[in-house]
């Protein structure tokens, strides 16, 4: 076919012409019967395949992805996100605060015991259990406390 | 994708959801087979959630799902793994037959609407693998020129000329097929 415009009947029927394009398609359709032929066999075939069938994928294609998908190893970011999400993070500072206000006590006040690290440590968390307990000053909340309590379960499940 | 990247499964099956169907049909397009269409279903989406955080939003997620699905299909393809094969058998005047059945219809439409689908798949394996790619996306998934484009990182003038070529070809195998099954000879079949 000589006609440059029959390039463009497939983009006309799939109304991707812009409108100046689309006219000049028009107006020589109107005068080229070849063109008129193939643009009618185009519109025809396009009807045709609107009306194929489509695949229909089986259900358990998603069974099958999805356990694929589950069997792969977490993202760094998840495993990441496990270790530093709120939760987890507030009461292990609190419980590192906690420890280096007892060393500091321990420090402090180990001169006087005839058994500075067993003697010290007993008396240092006797002396101070009321800022151990009190569980505002090292940013521990009942929650956190639950969780302080299962850290090593919180710990297991974080780890890759 | 976001959450899909972070590794949130829900999220990602949400999205297998809204998504599978095409990226099924158009791998289907591609091989010319259910089973093979599944397996790459299965793997464009696998490796999709693994690579979910090449994801941009600047992107529109359906032309960045597809242009995974279109490499995926044209590198299994070229590597061999899944040969195109055609499908469609021939009777001994040459007429497509053993498609499977579309929707259920009269016996004389179903017989007839398998003929065409085999046609027509026998007319897309003979495309080169840009034209049946920017075909399927365009008659089948309903894209546009410009997100065609995308996917095949090509122009869209580009795209204009290969999906007139490729519907052109469609058209034309179409065409002698219903002139055959018009035929004398057919009818007395």
């Amino acid at each position: 076919m000589s006609c440059t415009v029959e390039d463009d009947l497939t983009a006309y029927l799939d109304g991707e012409l812009s409108v100046v394009e689309a006219a000049r398609v028009r107006t020589h359709l109107a005068s080229c019967a070849e063109c008129r032929a193939t643009e009618m066999l185009l519109r025809r075939t396009l009807t045709e395949l609107a009306a194929l069938p489509a695949f229909e994928p089986s259900a358990g294609l998603r069974r099958r992805v999805l356990s694929e998908v589950e069997a792969l190893p977490r993202p760094w970011r998840e495993r990441l996100g496990s270790w530093f999400r709120p939760g987890l993070l507030a009461p292990v500072a609190g419980v590192a605060i906690a420890g280096a206000v007892a060393l500091l006590v321990v420090g402090t006040h180990g001169h006087r015991s005839s058994n500075p690290l067993a003697r010290g440590t007993e008396l240092a968390v006797a002396e101070n259990y009321d800022l151990l307990t009190d569980y505002e000053v090292v940013g521990l909340s009942p929650e956190d406390l639950e969780v302080v309590e299962h850290l090593d379960q919180l710990s297991k499940e974080g780890r890759p | 994708m976001e959450r899909v990247a972070a590794g949130d499964t829900a999220a990602f099956a949400a999205l297998y959801d809204r998504h599978h169907r095409s990226v099924a049909r158009f791998a289907h397009r591609f091989v010319q087979d259910a089973g093979k269409a599944e397996e790459l279903t299965q793997d464009i989406f696998v490796k999709l959630y693994r690579h979910a955080g090449r994801y941009r939003a600047t992107a529109r997620f359906k032309t960045f799902l597809f242009r995974v699905a279109a490499n995926h299909c044209l590198n299994e393809v070229r590597r061999g793994e899944y040969r195109v094969t055609h499908v469609c058998q021939h009777d001994e005047e040459g007429r497509p037959v053993e498609m499977p059945a579309p929707e259920a219809q009269s016996p004389e439409r179903a017989v007839e609407g398998r003929e065409l689908e085999a046609t027509v798949a026998d007319a897309l394996q003979r495309l080169s693998e840009r034209e049946r790619t920017a075909f399927a996306l365009c008659r089948f998934e309903g894209m546009s020129y410009r997100d065609i484009a995308e996917v095949l990182s090509a122009s869209e003038a580009a795209v204009k000329s290969l999906i007139h070529r490729a519907t052109l070809s469609v058209a034309k195998a179409v065409e002698a097929w219903q002139a055959g099954a018009s035929s004398p000879a057919r009818s007395e079949a």
